[in-house]
C-alpha cells in the first residue's frame, strides 16, 4: 500500500524502512538484503539507503514508500492519492514508477483526484462519487509511452 | 517466528525505548521510586516483627509459691508447668539466687548493703519459677491456670508489654499491607499512563506495520520487551539501592547508636533481602500486569 502522506518511519533509515516489510514476512537475510537494494536501485534511491526519511524530499519519502511496497512482490498494490503532496515533476515520475510495478506483474489500484495524470495514464478509469460507481472506462491497449 | 525475527524484534522494542526516552525513563524511575518506598516499609515492618519475636521470647512469666509450700510441691508445680504445650522451657530461681540477682542489679557491687542484711535474705520466699511461652498470645491463658494451682502464691506477668507489641504487630502489618495497596495503585496509574502514551505514540506506527501484514504478535513483541525491559529496570534499580541504603544503614546504626546484636540488632541482608526480593517481583509483575492489562482493555 502506498499513501498520500508516505507513512515511513521517521527512525528507521530508507534501508530499513523497505527492508521492514521483508521482515514482515519473515525473508531470508541474504535475500532480503538483495531484493532491498534491488527496488531501491529501481526507485533510483540506492545512494539513499542509509538517510532517514527526514533528509530526503517529498519525491524521494515516496519513491521509498514505493520501494517498501513493492519489495515483496505483491499481487495487488493499493496507491492512496499517491501524488497527492508532490509537484507535477514528482507526481509524473511516481506515476511512471506505478506503471512500471504493473508491467513486472502487479495490478495497481491508485486513487487520485488529479484528472491530468489520469489522461496520462491512459489506463483503465473507475469514477467514484460519493462511494459509488458513477463510471467505468476501461482503455485497453492505450498503454502509457512517453 | 524465527529466533531471528524474535531477536528483531526485541531489538526494535530497544530502539522504541530509546526513542522514547523521556517517557521510559519517568516511567522506569517512578516505579522505582514505588518499589523503593514500599522496600523501606518492608525492611522496617521485618525489623519491628523480629524485634516483636525477640522480645516475646525473652518475656518470661514469674511464678511464686507460698512462704509454708513444701518442696516437692515445688517440684510438682514445675513439672506441671512444663508439660504444658505453649511452654517452651523454664528456669527455677532459689531465693539465694533472687537476691544475688536484685543486689547485683539495684546495688552494683554492693558495698552499700555491707553489713545491712548480712546473712539474711530479705527475698527468702522469693523462689520461683521463670516461665517462657511460646507466643504472648497463650500468656494470659497461661497465667490463669497457674494462678489456680495450690500452692503458688502469685503470679506476675507483663501483660501490658505483651498487649503493646501485639498493637505494635498488627499495626505494623496493617502498615505494610496498606502502603503495598496505594503504592500499587499510584504504580499501576503510572504505568497504564506511560503505557498510554507509548502506544499513542505508536500508534501510526503499528497502524502501518498492520497495513503491510505484520502479525499481531509482530506488532506486539516490540512492546512487551519494551515492557519487560522497564520493569525489570524498575525493580532491579530499587533494589540495588535498598541494599546499599541497608547497608550503610546498618552500619552507621550498630556503632553509632549502640545498638548490637545481643539485644535489638537489625536483621541481616541475608535474612530480610530474599523475601524483599520476592515481594518486589510481585509488586511489579502485578502492577505490570494490571498496568498493562488496563492499556490493553
Amino acid at each position: 500500500m502506498v499513501f498520500q502522506d508516505f507513512r515511513l518511519f521517521p527512525d528507521f533509515t530508507v534501508y530499513e524502512n523497505v527492508a521492514f516489510a521483508q521482515r514482515v514476512v519473515e525473508a531470508d537475510k541474504k535475500v532480503m538484503k538483495r531484493r532491498v537494494m534491488e527496488v531501491l536501485s529501481q526507485v533510483g534511491l540506492e545512494g539513499k539507503a542509509r538517510c532517514y526519511p527526514s533528509r530526503l524530499s517529498g519525491g524521494e519519502r515516496q519513491r521509498t514508500a514505493l520501494a517498501r511496497a513493492v519489495v515483496n512482490q505483491p499481487v495487488l498494490l493499493l496507491a492512496d492519492e499517491p501524488t497527492g503532496n508532490l509537484d507535477q515533476k514528482n507526481a509524473e515520475e511516481i506515476m511512471r514508477l506505478l506503471e512500471k510495478v504493473n508491467r513486472q506483474g502487479t495490478t495497481v489500484l491508485a486513487v487520485t483526484h488529479n484528472q491530468e495524470l489520469v489522461k496520462y495514464m491512459h489506463k483503465r478509469q473507475i469514477v467514484l462519487r460519493y462511494g459509488k460507481v458513477v463510471r467505468d472506462l476501461a482503455r485497453e491497449g492505450l498503454a502509457y509511452a512517453r | 517466528m524465527r529466533v531471528r525475527t524474535l531477536l528483531y524484534l526485541c531489538r526494535l522494542g530497544l530502539k522504541n525505548l530509546w526513542h522514547n526516552r523521556v517517557y521510559s525513563a519517568a516511567s522506569i524511575i517512578t516505579m522505582s521510586a514505588c518499589i523503593f518506598l514500599f522496600g523501606i516499609f518492608y525492611l522496617a515492618v521485618a525489623n519491628v516483627d523480629a524485634l516483636v519475636q525477640k522480645t516475646e521470647r525473652d518475656v518470661y512469666v514469674s511464678v511464686f509459691f507460698d512462704e509454708d509450700v513444701l518442696p516437692g510441691r515445688v517440684d510438682e508445680v514445675g513439672k506441671l508447668i512444663q508439660d504444658r504445650p505453649e511452654v517452651l522451657r523454664i528456669v527455677y530461681v532459689s531465693a539465694e539466687e533472687a537476691w544475688s540477682g536484685f543486689k547485683e542489679d539495684y546495688y552494683g557491687d554492693g558495698e552499700v548493703l555491707d553489713g545491712i542484711f548480712k546473712d539474711d535474705n530479705p527475698l527468702a520466699a522469693s523462689g520461683s519459677y521463670q516461665v517462657y511461652i511460646d507466643g504472648a498470645d497463650w500468656q494470659e491463658d497461661f497465667v490463669d491456670y497457674v494462678s489456680g494451682l495450690s500452692g503458688v502464691r502469685k503470679v506476675t506477668h507483663s501483660a501490658d508489654t505483651i498487649r503493646a507489641l501485639q498493637q505494635i504487630k498488627s499495626a505494623s502489618s496493617r502498615l505494610i499491607a496498606g502502603s503495598a495497596a496505594v503504592l500499587v495503585v499510584i504504580s499501576v496509574l503510572l504505568i497504564h499512563n506511560t503505557l498510554a502514551v507509548g502506544i499513542e505514540a505508536q500508534k501510526e506506527k503499528t497502524r502501518v506495520m498492520r497495513l503491510m501484514g505484520a502479525r499481531e504478535g509482530f506488532v506486539k513483541i516490540p512492546f512487551l520487551a519494551q515492557g519487560i525491559v522497564m520493569a525489570v529496570a524498575g525493580v532491579c534499580i530499587p533494589l540495588v539501592l535498598l541494599l546499599v541504603s541497608y547497608r550503610w544503614g546498618t552500619g552507621l546504626a550498630v556503632p553509632g547508636l549502640g545498638i548490637y546484636a545481643g539485644q535489638a540488632g537489625l536483621l541481616s541482608e541475608a535474612v530480610v533481602f530474599p523475601g524483599l526480593v520476592r515481594a518486589s517481583v510481585c509488586l511489579g509483575l502485578v502492577t505490570g500486569g494490571l498496568g498493562g492489562a488496563s492499556v490493553m482493555g
